[in-house]
C-alpha cells in the first residue's frame, strides 16, 4: 500500500508538469485534474471514523479514529463524550505513531541467549503464541502442582478496567496468588490518601474546575501531566474565557513549569514544604474567620469563646449557666475541627509556615483570604506534594483540610463515582490450592505495620524478591509494565528480572524490561483492541464509560491482555476445573472472546441506548451526571479533620511508637491523625550532596511509552524549546557556584548512581534543586527511544510514602559537576 | 469575497501542542529523526515556542505561544518567488505553494519574517497514517501550513458549513482541547472571528512590516 501512494505521488508529479508544459502556463490547482491528484487517489474511496478510547492514562477519553482504506489516519475527541467536551489530549495523536511503528514486538519471541544483562544479546527467536501459551502454561503448572502458586507475580503497567476485572483480578485469584501488583504506588496513592483520611474513599478526587473561582495547585501539574489530561485543559481554557469571571489560579512548585506559566501566579516553595504552606493558609482562615459556616458550622451563639486565637486552646465544650454541657463549636458536615486546633493548627502559624517553606508570611495569609474569599476554590495536591518520604499522605490530608475549611467538598471538589458494569458471567472458583495461595502474605508487605494502608508497594516487590522474602518467586508475568525504567531505583528491577527463574513480558516494544524477559508477548496498541473504561476524577460534573474497539484490524500477530488472560484461563482451565469454571462461559451470551466480555459485562451501559450494543459501539462513549454526596464513609460520616479512618488503621496493626519511627513518622499522639506537616527527609547528606533532585512529567511523556514517537519526541520540551532530550535544569545562581554554563554536560550524582545530562540555566528553578524530566533515558524501546538524554529514576533512592506505599520520588540530594 | 483567518486566544493555551501534532497528521508533515533535530532540518508548519520576559528568579514570567503561517494579506514570500509557485488564493485568502512549480531557491524562507516555510531536505518516506487527502512533497521543495484547504474545499464541495464554532476548520483548531483557536471569514460580520476581534483586544505579529497577516492573537 506504501508502494502504491508512493507511485502516485511520482505520477501526480510527472503529470503535473507535462500539464504545466503542455499549456505553456501553470495549471492553477483549481483545475480538476490537478485537483483530484492532488488529493491522491485515495481520498474517494472507503473511510469511516471508528469509536474507540485512549488507554494513554487514567483518562480513557472517548476517542475517533479515521479510517481510510483499512488504515487509522487521523484521531480526534469523540463528539458524543460530554466531559471531555469532544476533545482529547495531545497524548492520543501520538497512538498513530505507536500503531504503526516499525519497532514494535510483531511475533512471540524466545530468548536463546540464558545470560541476562544489559550488554547481552538476548537472541530472540520468533515462536508461534501456541508455543509461548504452552510453555506459560507448562511453567505456571509446574508452580501449582507444588503449592505454591504464589511464587507466580503479576505485575500490572498501563491497563483499561477490562483487563483490569479479568487478568489482574480475576486470573490470579482463580490461579491462587496474591501476587498481583500494580504500577499504582509509582503513580497516584499517595493523593488518594487526602481524601481517604478525611472521607474514608480511598480514590482520586475530581475537581470541577467549571464552578470554580480560585484554584491553587501544590505540586499537581495540572496542565501537564495530571489526571485526567484532557478534562483539566479542557476545563481550563473554559475557566478563563467561558463567559463567567475569569477564575484565578495559583502555582505552588519549586520548578516554574508549563503549568506554572500558565498561572496567575506561581510561587517557588523549599521542596516538600507544600503542607507547610496549606497548613499556614488553615491557620489564617481561621483566626481570621473566614471558614465556611455551611460545611464546617459555627461556635455555638451562647459560647464563652467566639472565635480561634493564636497560640490558643479551645475548651471542647462549656456549661451553660443552667448547668448543661454544650458543644463550644457546633460542626456540621466536618468532624475534629477543635481537636485539630488544639493539638495542632493553633501553633502553626503563617510565620512558621514562611520558615519552612521560604514563602513570606505576608503571602501566605494573603492567598488565604482570596481563597477563603473567592469561593468555591480548589486546592488540589498531586505528585509534587505527594510522593514524599514519610509525609506523603499527610501533604495530601493538610491540602485536602483547605477544601473542607472553604466549604468546596461535593461543590467543587468532588468524589469518583462507581460505575456498575454487569455482573460477571461466572462465579469466581477457587480450589484448595487457590486458597491456600491467595491467603500468603502479599510479596509487597501492603497491609503490614510496614505499609498500614498500602493496597500495593510496587516498588518494595523488587526489595522482597531479591531477598526472597517471604518466598522466593520463580515465574513473572510483566503487562505493559517497564519497571526497569519507571521506579525509583530502578536498576533494582533488572537485578530481579535477572535473578528470577522465568520472566514474561507482554508489550508493544522491545522495553528495559523486555530485554530481561524469557519470552516476549507482542501486545496490541489501545485502538486495536476490545475493553472498557470510566475515567479518573474528572474536570467537570458529568462523565461517562468508554468503550475501546479495534478501529483497525491488528496489524501484527499480537493479542491484548484481556486475550491473554482469557487464553491463560482457558489452558489452565484443561488440568484444573476451578479455574475452567471460572472462565468457561465468561463472556455470558456473546462467547468467551475479548469481543463477548466486553459486551457482556457492558451490557448496563449499551442497554441504555435505544439501538443496544450496534449503537454504543458506535457512539463510543456514555455520559453520566453526577450526584453530590451528602455524608462520608467515615465513621462520623462527616469529613475529618481528625482521621478516625487512619486511627483505626493504626490501632489495628498495634503501631507502636517505634513503628512510627520505622515509617519515618516523626509526630506522636494525636498530631498523627490531623493533618500535620513532616520535614521532608532525603537520602544523601547536605554537605555532599548540596541539591536535591526534583522529576517531573512533561506533557508528551505518557508515562514513559511515547519515546520512540518522533512527533513527541521533537517536541518533549515545550519551554526551552528542546527534543529529543532531557535536561539537568538549575538555576544560574547554582550554575555559577558549580561553573556550569548553559549546554555543559554535567553529571548528577546521588548516593545511589551517577548519570551524565546536558545542564539547562533557567530563572525558573529553585536554587538548591536540579529539576529533570522524567521519561528519557532509555536502554532499549525502539531506534528513537535508545539513549535520549538519562533516567533520572536510576540515581533516585528508593523511599516510600508508608501509608500508602507510593514511592517518594523527591527524596534523593545530588551533587552536580562539569562531566 | 471571503478571508480566512484565525484568532488564537493565549489566555486560553497551555502550550500542550495537540495543535502541532494534528498538523502534522493531517498533513503528513515529516517528523524529524534526532540527527535532523540537531540539524535544525524541522518542518513546523505549526509550532508553539515560548517567549520570556526578562527576570530573575523568582521572578520569571512566560507566555506560550503558538504560531504558523499568518496567510498575509500582503505576503512577502509571494513577491519574490521567482517561478511563481507560492500564491495567494483569491478564494478564501490562503498562501500555498504549488509543489510541482517550486524549485527549492528559498528565496520565500528568507521573505518570510515568520520563519514559517520549510525546506524538505530530504526524501520522505510514505508511512501508513499519512493522510490519502494531501499530496506529498519532494525532496528540494519548500512546503508550508495551507490553512488545511483540502478540508475546506471537501466542506465546500459538500455543501458544509466553514468556521467557528460548528463548521469545518484546520485540524489545529480542531484538535486544540482548550478551545484556544478559533476560524472563520474576516469579512462576514457574524463570523466568531469577527465577533471575537471586535470584543477584544488583538494585535497581529510584525503588524509593523506591513503584512497584514491574518492570523490575531488575544492575550
Amino acid at each position: 500500500m506504501a508502494f502504491e501512494l508512493k507511485m502516485n505521488r511520482r505520477g501526480f508529479l510527472k503529470v503535473a508538469g507535462i500539464a504545466g508544459a503542455a499549456s505553456l502556463g501553470y495549471l492553477s490547482l483549481d483545475q480538476p485534474v490537478i485537483k483530484a491528484l492532488a488529493q491522491g487517489t485515495y481520498a474517494a474511496s472507503e473511510e469511516k471514523w471508528v469509536a474507540t478510547g485512549c488507554v494513554g492514562c487514567v483518562g480513557w477519553c472517548p476517542l475517533q479514529v479515521r479510517v481510510a482504506n483499512g488504515r487509522a489516519v487521523k484521531i480526534r475527541g469523540n463528539q458524543n463524550s460530554v466531559w471531555t467536551r469532544g476533545k482529547v489530549c495531545p497524548r492520543a495523536h501520538l497512538n498513530l505513531q505507536m500503531l504503526y511503528d516499525p519497532d514494535r514486538i510483531k511475533t512471540p519471541l524466545k530468548r536463546t541467549n540464558p545470560n541476562k544483562g544489559r550488554d547481552q544479546d538476548p537472541g530472540w527467536e520468533a515462536i508461534t503464541w501456541e508455543e509461548a501459551l504452552s510453555t506459560i502454561t507448562l511453567k505456571l503448572r509446574e508452580l501449582r502442582d507444588k503449592g505454591t502458586p504464589e511464587r507466580f507475580v503479576s505485575l500490572r503497567g498501563r491497563y483499561d478496567s477490562a483487563s483490569a476485572d479479568l487478568l489482574y483480578s480475576r486470573f490470579t485469584k482463580a490461579y491462587g496468588t496474591p501476587n498481583s501488583v500494580s504500577h499504582s504506588a509509582i503513580c497516584a496513592e499517595s493523593t488518594k490518601a487526602g481524601r481517604w483520611m478525611s472521607m474514608g474513599d480511598y480514590d482520586y478526587s475530581g475537581y470541577d474546575w467549571y464552578n470554580a473561582n480560585y484554584i491553587i495547585s501544590f505540586g499537581a501539574p495540572l496542565l501537564e501531566a495530571h489526571r485526567p489530561v484532557t478534562g483539566n485543559i479542557v476545563a481550563f481554557g473554559e475557566v478563563r474565557r467561558g463567559g463567567k469571571a475569569r477564575a484565578n489560579f495559583v502555582m505552588v512548585d519549586p520548578r516554574y513549569s508549563v503549568t506554572a506559566s500558565k498561572a496567575d501566579e506561581w510561587i517557588p516553595v523549599n521542596p516538600g514544604t507544600d503542607a507547610a504552606f496549606a497548613l499556614g493558609m488553615a491557620h489564617v482562615i481561621l483566626t481570621e474567620g473566614l471558614w465556611d459556616r455551611s460545611f464546617v458550622g459555627d461556635f455555638n451563639e451562647n459560647s464563652p469563646v467566639k472565635g480561634f486565637e493564636t497560640g490558643k486552646a479551645i475548651s471542647e465544650d462549656y456549661t451553660t449557666e443552667a448547668g448543661e454541657k454544650e458543644e463550644t463549636f457546633k460542626e456540621a458536615s466536618t468532624y475534629g475541627l477543635i481537636k485539630w486546633w488544639n493539638v495542632y493548627l493553633k501553633d502553626f502559624t503563617p510565620e512558621i509556615a514562611a520558615q519552612k517553606t521560604t514563602v513570606p508570611a505576608e503571602t501566605i495569609k494573603r492567598l488565604a483570604r482570596e481563597f477563603a474569599k473567592a469561593k468555591p476554590s480548589i486546592a488540589a495536591s498531586g505528585r509534587g506534594s505527594d510522593a514524599w518520604p514519610g509525609s506523603g499522605s499527610f501533604n495530601s490530608y493538610a491540602v485536602m483540610s483547605l477544601n473542607a475549611l472553604s466549604g468546596s467538598i461535593e461543590k467543587v471538589v468532588n468524589h469518583r463515582p462507581s460505575v456498575k458494569y454487569s455482573e460477571e458471567a461466572v462465579k469466581l472458583e477457587q480450589d484448595e490450592v487457590a486458597e491456600e495461595g491467595t491467603k500468603k502474605q502479599k510479596i509487597d508487605e501492603s497491609k503490614t505495620k510496614k505499609f498500614p494502608f498500602a493496597s500495593v508497594v510496587t516498588n518494595n516487590v523488587a526489595d522482597n524478591i531479591l531477598r526472597d522474602y517471604p518466598y522466593p518467586v520463580e515465574v513473572i508475568l510483566a503487562w505493559w509494565s517497564n519497571f526497569a525504567h519507571s521506579t525509583p531505583g530502578s536498576k533494582r528491577w533488572e537485578d530481579v528480572f535477572k535473578k528470577v527463574p522465568f520472566v514474561v513480558h507482554h508489550t508493544t516494544h522491545i522495553s528495559d524490561t523486555s530485554i530481561y524477559a524469557d519470552i516476549l508477548l507482542p501486545a496490541k496498541t489501545y485502538i486495536e483492541k476490545w475493553g472498557y473504561g470510566h475515567p479518573a476524577g474528572t474536570a467537570g460534573l458529568s462523565r461517562g464509560t468508554t468503550l475501546f474497539q479495534p478501529a483497525v484490524a491488528p496489524l501484527y500477530d499480537c493479542k491484548s491482555e484481556l486475550e491473554l488472560g482469557l487464553e491463560l484461563g482457558k489452558r489452565l482451565g484443561e488440568y484444573y476445573p476451578s479455574i475452567n469454571k471460572s472462565f468457561e462461559g465468561i463472556g455470558g451470551n456473546y462467547g468467551d472472546t475479548a469481543e463477548g466480555y466486553v459486551r457482556a459485562r457492558t451490557e448496563e451501559q449499551w442497554n441504555a441506548f435505544p439501538g443496544g450494543w450496534d449503537e454504543f459501539r458506535q457512539k463510543g462513549a456514555t455520559n453520566h451526571s453526577y450526584k453530590p454526596k451528602t455524608e462520608f464513609s467515615t465513621p462520623s460520616k462527616k469529613f475529618e479533620f481528625y482521621s478516625s479512618t487512619l486511627k483505626a488503621t493504626f490501632e489495628k496493626l498495634n503501631m507502636t511508637d517505634e513503628d512510627l519511627d520505622k515509617i519515618q513518622i516523626k509526630a506522636r499522639g494525636d498530631v498523627v491523625y490531623v493533618p500535620h506537616f513532616e520535614n521532608p527527609i532525603f537520602i544523601g547528606d547536605k554537605g555532599t550532596y548540596p541539591l536535591s533532585l526534583i522529576t517531573y512529567k512533561p506533557m508528551l511523556n505518557q508515562e514513559g511509552r511515547s519515546h520512540n514517537s518522533q512527533w513527541a519526541q521533537e517536541i518533549y520540551l515545550p519551554l526551552y524549546d528542546t527534543g529529543w532530550t532531557n535536561l539537568a535544569e538549575i538555576n544560574p545562581e547554582t550554575a555559577e557556584k558549580f561553573g556550569i554554563k548553559d549546554g555543559d554536560t554535567i553529571y548528577v550524582e546521588s548516593e545511589v548512581g551517577k548519570i551524565r545530562a546536558r545542564a539547562k540555566v533557567f530563572h525558573g528553578i529553585h536554587p538548591e534543586v536540579v529539576s529533570m524530566a522524567y521519561g528519557q533515558g532509555h536502554f532499549s524501546y525502539g531506534k528513537f527511544a535508545k539513549n535520549r538524554g538519562a533516567n533520572p529514576n536510576a540515581i533516585t533512592g528508593v523511599m516510600y510514602d508508608h501509608i500508602t506505599g507510593m514511592a517518594a520520588f523527591f527524596n534523593t540530594r545530588v551533587k552536580i559537576e562539569k562531566a | 469575497m471571503v478571508r480566512y483567518a484565525m484568532v488564537i486566544d493565549l489566555d486560553k493555551c497551555v502550550g500542550c501542542q495537540a495543535c502541532v501534532i494534528a498538523c502534522k497528521a493531517e498533513n503528513s508533515v515529516a517528523s524529524s529523526t534526532p540527527d535532523e533535530y540537531a540539524k535544525k532540518r524541522l518542518t513546523r508548519w505549526n509550532r508553539v515556542i515560548t517567549v520570556y520576559k526578562e527576570g530573575k528568579y523568582p521572578n520569571v514570567s512566560a507566555s506560550i505561544m503558538p504560531i504558523l503561517c499568518n496567510h498575509c494579506e500582503n505576503p512577502p514570500c509571494v513577491k519574490v518567488c521567482p517561478v511563481g509557485a507560492t500564491y495567494k488564493r483569491e478564494d478564501g485568502g490562503m498562501v500555498l505553494q504549488r509543489y510541482e512549480r517550486c524549485i527549492g531557491c528559498k528565496y520565500c524562507m528568507i521573505a518570510c519574517p515568520y520563519g514559517q516555510r520549510f525546506f524538505n531536505f530530504t526524501e520522505q518516506p510514505e508511512l501508513e497514517y499519512h493522510n490519502p487527502d494531501v499530496p506529498g512533497r519532494d525532496a528540494g521543495i519548500v512546503e508550508k501550513c495551507t490553512f488545511c484547504v483540502h478540508r475546506l474545499d471537501k466542506a465546500i464541495a459538500e455543501g458544509k458549513k466553514i468556521g467557528s464554532p460548528d463548521g469545518v476548520v484546520p485540524a489545529c483548531t480542531e484538535a486544540c482541547p482548550a478551545g484556544t483557536r478559533t476560524f472563520g471569514d474576516l469579512d462576514d460580520p457574524d463570523s466568531e472571528v469577527s465577533k471575537l476581534l471586535a470584543s477584544r483586544r488583538n494585535y497581529q505579529l510584525r503588524a509593523d512590516l506591513g503584512t497584514e497577516p491574518h492570523i490575531y492573537y488575544l492575550d
